[in-house]
Parts: C-alpha cells; structure tokens; sequence
C-alpha cells in the first residue's frame, strides 16, 4: 500500500508508556495533524517516524518499505525542528544545500538548487546571508527549505511555528498549508495549537496520554466529537448530563428536552456546542430555564454563561453580537436545545 | 542641592571603587614595572634613575631571542594540544549521563586546586627511571629496560598540558552544554554521522569559541615558570623563567622588568593579530 502506513507502535520510558499500539495510515499527499496536549506522545510519535527515537515495538511502512529499522537518512523525509536548528555558523544557501553537499551534488546542481528552494519558499536572493541576520520568520522560512531540499517524500515539523508571535503564526500556517497543496508531500505537523490543526490539516490525529483519541478531518472532528475528551479539546463545548426517558425525550436538571440520537435507557453525557443553543424569551418542548450569570463580549459573538439551577456548570451560550440589549445580567432566559446539534458521548 | 551631591557620588561608586582598585593594584604597578625597565642596573638589586635603552638592547641578543621562540613555542604547543584533548572532551562530557558529568567536573577543579609545583613533582616522579611509568611498561612488555622521561621536552609538555587543560574544559564546558540537541539531530536527518556531524558541525559552529580558548590556554602558558625548571631541561626554559632568574638571582630588576614588558607586548600583539584574524574571517 502506498503512503505511510504505521502498526501498532509501542514505546515505554520505564514502565510509563508514552505511546501505546499506535495504528495509522496516511495517503500519500495528504496533510496530517497530530494534535494533543504536552505529553500526549505527538511528539514521540513523530521522532519514532523520524528514526531519531527507536519504538518498543511495531512497524513503519513507507509506500510499502518497512523502515522501522532504517537509520533517519535514509528513510527518505525533511524534518523542521522546534528550535529550527539551523546551522549558524553557515550562510542561508550553505544550510540549504547542506544534504546536497554532503550527498556529492556539484556547486553549480547546489546553487540552482538554492535559488529554486528560496523562489519555493518566497525569499528569493538572500543565499548569501547569514543565519544571524535573518528575523524568526526567515529562519522558518530557511528551515522549510533546507528540509525539502533532497525532495523527501515525507516532510516532518515539531511544532515549528510555537516560537513566533500570534500574527506570523497564522500567516505561516496558511503559507505551509498552501506549500503543502502545491508539492503534494505527505506533510506530519506536530502542533498543541487545535487552531494550527484546523487550518492546516486534511486529517487531524487528536492523541492524550499516548492514545489517539479520534482521527478525523477537522471539521468533523468539530462537529462529531467521539468522546468528552475530544469535545473539550477541540473548540469550546457544554458537556451536560442526562439521564434517558425514552422515545428521544431526555430529563436534563429537572427539565425535559429532545434528543433524538439518545439511547433508549440509562445515563449519558451530551455536547453541544455554545452557537448551537439559542437564547428564547417563552419555553419551548425543548429548553432549559435559567438565569443569566455573566457575558463577555468577543467581537462578531456575545458569550453568555447561563445558571441553570440542579446543573454543576453554567451552560455557554454564543450570541450574535446584535442581541446585546437583551442580556442584563439576572435576567431568565430559556435555552433551546436543538437535537440535531447535540453529540451523544458515552 | 545639597541632598543631591553625596546621592550622585554615591551613584558613582559602582564604578569609582573598582576604577580606583584598577589604578592602584594593576595600573601603577604595571607603570613603575615600565619606568623601572628604563633604570639602568646597579648590582644587587638597586637600581639607578638613569635612562637607559640597554635592557630593551640586550633582548636583541641571540640568547634572548632563542628564549622568546622557545617560550612562544611552547605556549602555541600546549594550547593546541589542549585545545585537542579538552573540546572533544567537553562535547563528550555534554553528552554524558548527569552523574558522570559532576564527577569529571570535580575532578577537573581537584586539579586546578593543586599547586603547580606538586603537579610538577609529581610528573617528575612518574616519569622518572626508577619508579615511574616505563617500570610498568616494562612488566607489560612494551619496552626492555625502564627509561627517564624527565626531564625533557615531552615531560615539559604533560605537565603543562596537566594544568592547562581543566582550564579549557571549564571554559569550553558551559558553551558546549548551551547547544541546541537539535542541531546534532537534524546534522543526522541530513546524512551526517555523528562523527562527521561533529568535524562539519559542531566544531566549525564552536570557531569563536575555540579561538578564544586557544588564547587563553596561550596567555596562561606564557606565564608558566615553574614547570619549565622541575620537568623542562635549560633549553626549554621559557621567557618567565629567565624573569623570574633575573629578578631573584641575578637580582637585576630593570632587565626582568623590560623582560616582563616585552612579554606583555608581545602577548599582546598576538591576541590582537588573532583577533582581527577572525573578523576578517567573519566578514568573508
């Protein structure tokens, strides 16, 4: 099978495992994300990919070559490394053509090549400069190139972006997503940041304590949480218990609403999403009553925390921004369940 | 007005008080050191007020100029060799488990903290014919009969080395252990062994570093003056030597002084020269 293709990968740092019978497979041009807090193992994952950390065991497959034992070299990837790790003692065309180098292509083969990567990476003309000189998004920029200058089929990046400010980052994202389209390489991002995921990736791999929790593409990993984990790692969200009455109706804190995807019997926990809940004046079959506890203006969206009394937390609600006049702090309001937003976790 | 002078006085003391220990503890010494060179010599240690060029004369002498290439030698000897035993030691020691590292580290200051004579005496021993080393190479079977290796130009050279190279490795240490773990990383995802991630890497990425060691370890050689006379014969007796030989027993103080000052000159010389070496290099 072509592409990358990874079999329960296993590795423990003592009796911890810091990756447990990881599985995988990524098509070939495809942009994946592993996303997850520190110390999930995105990382570890990733440094197994790229031979610098041996697994405990499993298999990696490259387009069908097994390359769990290979050495990094020669597995045929371009790796950006957090701190970049540039070479500084080296010009900008020096690092770029580093591997070239090292690999017996002549001066002339280095140079054009140099000049391409830098056209690639839009910083055309600056070979001869130093790494010193450049500012941190050139040097991103520098790392991208030098990784792809032996034209890997697999590109690598441990959290390259976390060094820059806000701005650049996001520009950078859009840059490397739209580099990745243009290339076709099979792209791996290690990223804590869900918004670098969702920009980037076709295929987001959200992992916690070593477990990938949900492999989806961005959107529907929005949209269709598997579990509590994953609801609350990705965007905000209300997790609210219920307890099942049968035929779709659910008893919510001595309410009653709908949701119609419910189990027949028994406890469950729902998500829903603060723009999927609607702020009403009059009940309905299907709302909760409760008082408004607090706002916070957030640009296009008012979010407003919503004390529901038998419930632990306030309910989220997100309003569009022209419903200001409405939400005076004490005042009862009646959110609306829709059933069709709502995500049964179990 | 009159809170405002002591405040400012006060505020100038950060720089005043060491300005004043500068003057008094380094720059006067150093400039009756250059009068004094101008003294002409009176026999037993006194000196005349005449001025005089014939110390700075003398220094031209054949004896004296073998003197200065042998001092300069030595010191470009030692501090290339140590510069080659302590940098790859440094990058090792970087490497190695915590434990290991506290262990050399200590030591490395156990020697510092002993006195350059016992270090030479010690050398002296150990490279002796009767209980030293070539015994034991005897027992292995390496050599037939035991042999003196001091005094002599290699014993000179050990003991020196001894002494220089914690020195280096202290310097270097810090610097080494401040390198991004990922550069050896990536140097490995772009082809390189570790071997030649370290010549095509981290030595080349270290040049400053490296250079200004080297300087060091110079400065700090020059000013050796014991070693060359427990483990050294006469002809590797360096410029400190004879110094040290004018000014105690031939007790003539104008001409260690003109001695010292050249040797200052000269070191200083050397520094800048090597200095300006590496800008020019930077800028290409």
């Amino acid at each position: 099978m072509s592409g990358l293709v990874i079999r329960e990968i296993h590795k423990s740092y003592g009796p911890v495992p810091a990756l447990s019978d990881i599985s995988l497979n990524v098509e070939n041009g495809k942009f994946l994300c592993l996303l997850g807090p520190s110390g999930c193992g995105k990382s570890t994952l990733l440094r197994i990919i790229a031979g610098l950390e041996a697994s405990s065991r499993g298999q990696i497959l490259l387009d069908g070559r097994d390359i769990t034992k290979v050495p990094p070299h020669l597995r045929d990837f371009g790796m950006v490394f957090q701190s970049l790790a540039l070479f500084p003692h080296l010009s900008v065309g020096g690092n770029i053509a580093f591997a070239l180098g090292i690999r017996g292509a002549s001066r002339e083969v280095q140079r054009r090549e140099v000049e391409r990567l830098l056209d690639l990476v839009h910083l055309p003309g600056i070979a001869e400069r130093s790494i010193m000189q450049l500012s941190g998004g050139q040097r991103q920029r520098v790392a991208i190139a030098r990784a792809l200058a032996l034209k890997p089929k697999l590109f690598l990046l441990d959290e390259p972006m976390s060094a820059l400010d806000a701005k650049l980052r996001e520009a950078m994202q859009v840059e490397l997503k739209r580099l990745q389209q243009e290339l076709g390489i099979t792209t791996l991002l290690v990223t804590h940041d869900q918004k670098e995921a969702m920009t980037t990736a076709d295929l987001v791999v959200l992992m916690s304590r070593g477990v990938i929790q949900q492999v989806a593409p961005p959107l529907e990993m929005y949209r269709k949480p598997a579990n509590t984990f994953v609801a609350e790692f990705i965007g905000a969200t209300n997790l609210i218990d219920a307890t099942s009455l049968g035929g779709g109706r659910v008893q919510v804190a001595g309410a009653t609403v709908t949701i119609e995807q419910a189990p027949p019997v028994g406890q469950f926990t729902f998500s829903v999403r603060p723009e999927d809940l609607n702020l009403k004046d009059e009940a309905s079959s299907s709302s909760l009553v409760g008082r408004i506890a607090f706002t916070r203006h957030l640009g296009a969206s008012i979010e407003v925390n919503v004390s529901v009394d038998g419930m632990e937390r306030d309910l989220v609600v997100a309003v569009p921004a022209r419903q200001e006049s409405s939400l005076s702090i004490g005042r009862p309001v009646h959110v609306h369940v829709n059933s069709a937003t709502c995500v049964v976790l179990r | 007005m009159n809170t405002r002078q002591p405040q400012s006085l006060i505020a100038y003391m950060p720089i005043l008080v060491p300005a004043l220990l500068l003057t008094v503890f380094f720059v006067m010494p150093f400039g009756t050191m250059i009068v004094t060179s101008f003294y002409e010599n009176r026999s037993i240690g006194a000196a005349e007020t005449a001025f005089t060029l014939a110390n700075y004369q003398r220094l031209l002498s054949p004896f004296f100029l073998w003197l200065v290439t042998a001092s300069f030698g030595l010191a470009f000897g030692v501090a290339a060799i140590s510069i080659l035993i302590a940098f790859p030691f440094s990058y090792l020691l970087v490497n190695a488990p915590r434990s290991t590292q506290v262990g050399w580290l200590i030591f490395m200051l156990s020697v510092l903290s002993l006195s350059e004579s016992i270090i030479g005496f010690a050398w002296s021993t150990l490279l002796s014919r009767t209980a030293g080393i070539s015994n034991f190479f005897v027992l292995i079977g390496l050599v037939d009969k035991p042999a003196s290796y001091a005094p002599g130009l290699g014993a000179l050279l050990t003991g020196v080395v001894y002494t220089a190279v914690p020195y280096a490795v202290l310097v270097l240490y810090p610097i080494l252990s401040r390198v991004d773990p990922h550069i050896e990383e990536a140097a490995r995802t772009l082809g390189l062994s570790p071997l030649k991630t370290f010549l095509r890497v981290i030595l080349p990425m270290h040049r400053n570093a490296i250079v200004t060691t080297f300087l060091m370890l110079l400065v700090f050689t020059l000013g050796t003056y014991l070693m060359p006379q427990i483990l050294g014969r006469p002809q590797h007796w360096t410029l400190s030597v004879a110094i040290s030989d004018q000014a105690l027993v031939q007790s003539n103080i104008p001409f260690a002084a003109a001695l010292a000052v050249f040797l200052v000159v000269v070191t200083l010389v050397i520094v800048l020269a090597v200095i300006q070496f590496g800008r020019k290099e930077q800028a290409i």
